[in-house]
């Protein structure tokens, strides 16, 4: 019995296991048969209910009218001439409005240019006809401008908003006509690190505008309007082009480098650049991929070999009996101290705002991530958000241990953006507490500066800021360089910017250098006497950073020495060159009435009389026909063209959104499938329970007829 | 199926059991349809759940914001925390709103936009919630209706419905600055569609007092 039992279990087994392998498969093949019909029920049942009819659709101010309104405006095309030579540019822009539609239109285009930026020619192009733009104190450019635009002449005006900020106005734009109106100006390279850095920025990331609003909303345009804090809140604030109609605005960008010295480094940081290489280190540049949409800033940068790096230069140019005189001069970096930097406090304070969404809130995270790791015990530090509220990671700076940088990188690794762009509560709680300190007290602020009450931030910084540093750091594809560049300097700090996440660690290093490098102090330039100096007092510099002055002096002040001195870490440092033997560089005069400017309008920030420093600015910039805060550019032509009774329809021209923002476009999907799944849910249990109510029948039917058998 | 599964079947199976096996498979597609159907219910119910249990955490949270001030994550593993109450007294609807609109944040209540306005806030405070679960009520607002929303800071505003209207989500635009404070809730549509996905959108836009 055992024998035939062990004899015959292998067999039966195997059986069992052919069946029980067969039932596997099969049911396997059920399963996938059971969850196509059901893919496929909910296919069907759900399909009508999506297209479901929608009459009552009524769109509102939230819908874009139609897409015939890129139609209906004129239309925008910009072209970039960049001449490069020596620490200076000169650039070209010009912008073609074209107006396809059959009335007279006017164009408003609120434009980005660099913050240092000296716009000193205006010329407006009508077919073979070109008409030179006159500079105006800016009431007077504007009467101007508005009687041509009533009488039919065509007219054009730009006007400085901020800094880095223009308006071009231009009226009278017959049906299917074009006008071309050429801006040029002048600006300083940056020389930072060993590198030249050149930056143009094609768009504006929408602004936030503090403050109570002192006018009603404009519902039609939806525009902001004036706030205590941004009176011109209505005029920084350009409408933005939805990216979902595809771009607008292409620009056509061309560089003409005169680097002087054999580079071993020559890239455009976010635009592929065709390269041609000219002799005598010369080069000329362009789109690789044609024009584009202006739509994230433009920056080139040179490295020279280092034997042939300027350490320093002059440049001068005679205008009118005065010598103007812009110098550069670049202290040695010493060496650098790695193991022992002396403890500090700092304090990071990042915008959290709606316009950091997208690539700039990342960007940011990285960055203060890397700032993080960069701590060391015996420091102390505090993390400060922002948007519509701040909030601090600790109620004041805590030193660094085990828990506390825990909590930081929790913090910085949680942050979001999101709400309004509230930076003065953000800037007192980061500059609170005594004015001195027996600590080296750095803040280190992250922000694309999208804001429009600078000068309210910059008066709270120069008074606030006691003994304390504060750095910025630029963040996004179009952060605010004006109000990063000039923050830096009332905070007596330095800046950097970042484009993009490939390069937080690139530029975060950087930045570390400055943070943990003696500062350059004390620094003196002396000029021959009776010399008209700006910046009046040097600015301290950081690792890498060189020494920028200008100067007017009268021809006959002779050639003397220029002689530029400082003090690092105790030790001094100094240099001497000669006036009578440099470089002339035509522009040197426009940029010398440019930092004046500059200079004057900072005073004015720090709150010196509004009226004298108005007159003072247009003094010098009616003397060096330059746009500023007072005075503007203006072209009018001389015979009416619209015809009488015709009227020319005030534009706006959209701007793009800054690349890689990501503003309102993506609503997330508001539906779950739980009614689908109870449905289903109920429909399957409901079909085991028949199907289990049939087998259990038959089965029962057969127990009775086997009974019944025997 | 079944006969098909015993025609192909081993002469061993056809001959000695015919009916056992018929019986096998059978019970084993109700224990799969028994188990599928049981999964799907639950996991039908479990969004319900999911959607009314949180909200209880929320409001825990949301207490202990309010009266610590700081930023307090509802669960230790949240990747997102209550940022108003939003309350429609006509419809007795009250719910906690949470930072962001992913649609993780979305199963546990409404998704305040980041980059949007903070509600109460002067600019467009855009808030979206699943048409099924938390904004079911929008079905049922009209304009006039009023909405009160109450903020981290205790503070309370009162909002009016100005307006509702149906749009393509892919044509919708949301303004980002409007001076007067603005509240646009945002949902699918229509309501009662069976599945999830469609591209239209219930909008309701309502303004401060």
């Amino acid at each position: 019995m055992a024998n035939v039992d062990r004899l015959h279990a292998p067999r039966v087994a195997r059986h069992e296991w052919r069946a029980l392998a067969r039932l596997v498969m099969d049911s396997i093949v059920a399963g996938v048969v059971v969850s196509i019909v059901l893919a496929l029920a909910v296919f069907i049942v759900t399909t009508p209910a999506q297209a479901a009819p929608t009459d009552d659709v009524r769109p509102a101010l939230y819908l874009k009218a139609a897409n015939d309104a890129r139609v209906g405006s004129p239309l925008l095309f910009t072209d970039v001439q960049m001449n490069v030579s020596g620490m200076v540019a000169r650039v070209r822009v010009e912008q073609r409005f074209v107006n396809p539609t059959a009335e007279w239109r006017e164009g408003v285009y609120v434009f980005p240019l660099p913050e240092n930026a000296a716009v000193d020619h205006l010329r407006m192009r009508i077919g073979e006809r070109v008409i030179e733009g006159r500079i105006r104190e800016r009431a007077e450019a504007r009467r101007s401008y508005e009687s041509a635009k009533s009488d039919g002449r065509k007219a054009s005006l730009v006007e400085e908003q901020r800094p880095n900020m223009f308006t071009t106005q231009v009226a009278n734009i017959g049906p299917g006509e074009e006008v071309t109106v050429a801006i040029e100006y002048q600006q300083t390279l940056r020389y930072d690190e060993g590198s030249f850095r050149l930056r143009f920025p094609l768009a504006i990331t929408p602004r936030y505008t503090p403050g109570a609003s002192v006018e009603p909303t404009d519902r039609e345009t939806l525009r902001s309007r004036a706030t205590q804090q941004a009176i011109d809140a209505d005029r920084i604030t350009p409408p933005v082009a939805d990216r979902r109609d595809g771009d607008v605005n292409p620009v056509r960008i061309t560089v003409n480098l005169d680097a002087g010295f054999p580079l071993t480094r020559l890239a455009s940081t976010y635009h592929p650049m065709r390269i041609d290489e000219r002799p005598g280190h010369r080069y000329v540049l362009t789109l690789a991929d044609g024009p584009l949409p202006a739509a994230r800033d433009f920056e080139l940068v040179w490295t020279p070999d280092p034997g042939a790096a300027p350490g320093a230069a002059l440049f001068t140019e005679t205008l009118g009996g005065k010598t103007y005189a812009l110098l550069m001069a670049l202290p040695p970096t010493a060496a650098r101290e790695t193991q022992s930097r002396a403890p500090r406090e700092i304090t990071y304070v990042v915008d959290t705002s709606g316009s950091m969404e997208g690539v700039s809130i990342v960007q940011a995270r990285e960055a203060l991530l890397l700032a993080l790791d960069r701590l060391q015990p015996g420091d102390s530090f505090n993390v400060i958000e922002f948007n519509s509220a701040s909030i601090a990671l600790f109620p004041a700076p805590m030193p660094v241990d085990h828990d506390t940088f825990r909590s930081a990188k929790r913090f910085v690794s949680g942050l979001r953006a999101r709400g309004g762009t509230e930076m003065l509560p953000a800037l007192k709680i980061a500059l609170a507490g005594a004015r001195d300190s027996p600590m080296l007290r750095q803040v280190v602020f992250l922000t694309d500066g999208a804001v429009g009450n600078e000068d309210a931030i910059l008066r709270l910084i120069g008074e606030q800021l006691g003994d304390r540093r504060l750095f910025t750091v630029g963040i996004g594809p179009a952060p605010n360089t004006f109000f990063m560049t000039r923050a830096a300097q009332f905070g007596r700090g330095s800046f950097t910017f970042i484009g993009d996440v490939r390069e937080v660690k690139e530029k975060m290093t950087a930045l570390f250098a400055k943070l943990e490098h003696p500062v350059l102090t004390d620094i003196r330039v002396d000029w021959p006497t009776g010399a008209d100096v700006w910046p009046r007092v040097a600015p301290d510099l950081y690792a890498g950073e060189p020494v920028f002055v200008s100067a007017q002096f009268n021809v006959d002040a002779g050639d003397g020495n220029v002689a530029v001195s400082g003090r690092q870490d105790g030790a001094s440092w100094g240099v001497l060159l000669p006036v009578g033997v440099n470089a002339r560089q035509p522009g040197v005069g426009v940029l010398w009435a440019r930092a004046k400017i500059a200079a004057l309008m900072d005073a004015g920030r720090r709150g010196a009389a509004a009226e004298e420093i108005r007159a003072a600015v247009v003094d010098v910039a009616l003397t060096h026909h330059l746009v500023s805060s007072y005075t503007s550019l203006v072209a009018v032509d001389v015979t009416p063209t619209r015809p009488l009774g015709s009227t020319d329809t005030r534009t706006a021209m959209p701007g793009n959104i800054p690349e890689g923002l990501t503003g309102f476009d993506h609503l997330p999907r508001t539906a779950t499938p739980a009614s689908m799944l109870l449905l289903f849910g109920a429909a399957a249990l409901l079909l085991a329970a028949s199907l289990a109510w049939r087998v259990r029948e038959g089965s029962g039917l057969r127990a009775r007829s086997a009974s019944v058998a025997a | 199926m079944i006969n098909d599964t015993a025609d192909r079947g081993g002469s061993f199976d056809r001959v000695a059991h015919p009916m056992r096996f018929r019986k096998a498979l059978a019970i084993w597609c109700i224990t799969m349809l028994a188990v599928g159907g049981t999964a799907s219910f639950g996991h039908g119910l479990y969004i319900h759940a999911k959607a009314q249990l949180a909200q209880l955490l929320l409001l825990a949270a949301w207490d202990r914001a309010r009266s610590s001030g700081a930023v307090i994550r509802p669960w230790p593993w949240a990747d997102t925390h209550p940022v108003a109450r939003l309350t429609a007294p006509a419809h007795g609807v009250d719910v906690l709103v949470l930072a962001g609109a992913s649609g993780r944040t979305l199963a546990f209540g409404p998704g305040h936009l980041d980059g949007s306005a903070q509600p109460g806030d002067p600019g467009n405070a855009v808030i979206t919630a699943h048409r099924d679960t938390h904004f079911r009520f929008l079905k049922d607002t009209a304009k006039g209706d009023e909405l009160q929303v109450e903020r981290a800071d205790g503070s309370l505003r009162q909002f009016r419905i100005r307006e509702s209207f149906v749009a393509d989500y892919r044509e919708l635009r949301l303004p980002r600055d409007t001076a007067v404070p603005t509240l646009t809730l945002v949902t699918c549509y229509p309501f009662d569609a069976l599945g999830p996905g469609g591209s239209l959108r219930y909008v309701v836009v309502a303004e401060a007092e």
